[in-house]
């Protein structure tokens, strides 16, 4: 059991991290709710053994936890990402909800790959660099993937035009 | 329809900011003194059984004691031998004081404890050998 003083600051790791990490969770399996699983189950990980001081990049080393743990479970790798009915992601600027719903929709339009690296460069605010230890690829291969995401997720958002008539 | 530049379009995601998530349930450690309590209160009641225990099993076992204290048993009284456990340092004493080991085993088979009869009573023994003579 950690001390008083590193559950303090896990804590405060899980506010400043969570949503990005949920965000990520849920654009590997699609659901929420078990997105907010897994990332619990990584803290509460966290608060038992105190793995903490084993990270060199904490950050990269969260995200890769939640995917690791979200790989883990069996029921993941035969499930493709659906948003139909599933509860919003985001906050969207003036409350257009419409726009969150057609992110979504772009989102889950694209590939897993190229899903994970927009969120993780976007939402979660990691470098190539960080995002290639996280998904074990070369940040070559990251930073590609990525230019390819948003010139398919532009596309699928312009045929709803809200991002494009702002131009 | 004209398209932003990637710069522009990333601006514009961000504007969408993910939900929080739910708050974690974090375990919460007890402050000291609740820890000692928690802790002092079942080894107290532990000890009190304890204690307990081996005080009731201390009356219940009858004190035999040594020869050496035993009261004089006044005349016009009987001893009849009980059963009880002979300890080791009884069997020593016995071959101690006993002049032949036939002797030794006479004293732990009939004299090694004894009960005394009450005045006027008569033990069924006693009363068995009178029978006899008549």
């Amino acid at each position: 059991m950690p001390s008083a003083a590193e559950i303090d600051s896990i804590e405060r790791l899980y506010r400043s991290h969570s949503a990005a990490l949920v965000l990520f969770a849920a654009a590997i399996t699609g659901e929420r709710s078990r997105a907010q699983d897994a990332v619990q189950q990584v803290f509460l990980r966290l608060l038992e053994g105190g793995g903490l001081t084993r990270a060199s990049d904490l950050q990269a080393y969260l995200f890769a936890s939640v995917r690791n743990t979200i790989l883990n479970d069996a029921r993941a790798r035969q499930r493709d990402v659906s948003i139909e009915g599933e509860s919003a992601w985001f906050d969207p600027p003036n409350r257009d909800h419409f726009a969150e719903l057609n992110l979504r929709r772009a989102l889950a339009g694209l590939s897993d790959d190229q899903r994970q690296v927009t969120v993780l460069h976007v939402w979660g605010e990691l470098t190539f660099a960080q995002i290639a230890e996280v998904l074990g690829i070369s940040a070559n291969t990251a930073a590609s993937r990525y230019r390819y995401a948003l010139t398919n997720l532009r596309a699928a958002m312009c045929a709803w035009e809200e991002p494009c008539a702002n131009s | 329809m004209p398209i932003p530049d990637d710069e522009q379009f990333e601006k514009y995601l961000r504007q969408f900011k993910p939900l929080r998530a739910d708050p974690l349930p974090v375990p919460r450690r007890q402050p000291v003194l609740a820890r000692f309590w928690s802790f002092i209160v079942p080894a107290f009641a532990v000890i009190v059984l304890l204690a307990l225990f081996f005080m009731l099993r201390g009356r219940s076992r009858p004190v035999i004691a040594p020869r050496a204290e035993r009261p004089a048993i006044p005349e016009g009284r009987e001893e009849l031998a009980i059963a009880q456990p002979l300890t080791l340092q009884q069997a020593n004493e016995l071959m101690a004081h006993s002049p032949s080991f036939t002797a030794a085993l006479d004293n732990v088979a009939f004299q090694r404890q004894r009960r005394q009869v009450p005045q006027g009573s008569l033990s069924a023994l006693t009363a068995l050998s009178k029978e006899d003579k008549l």
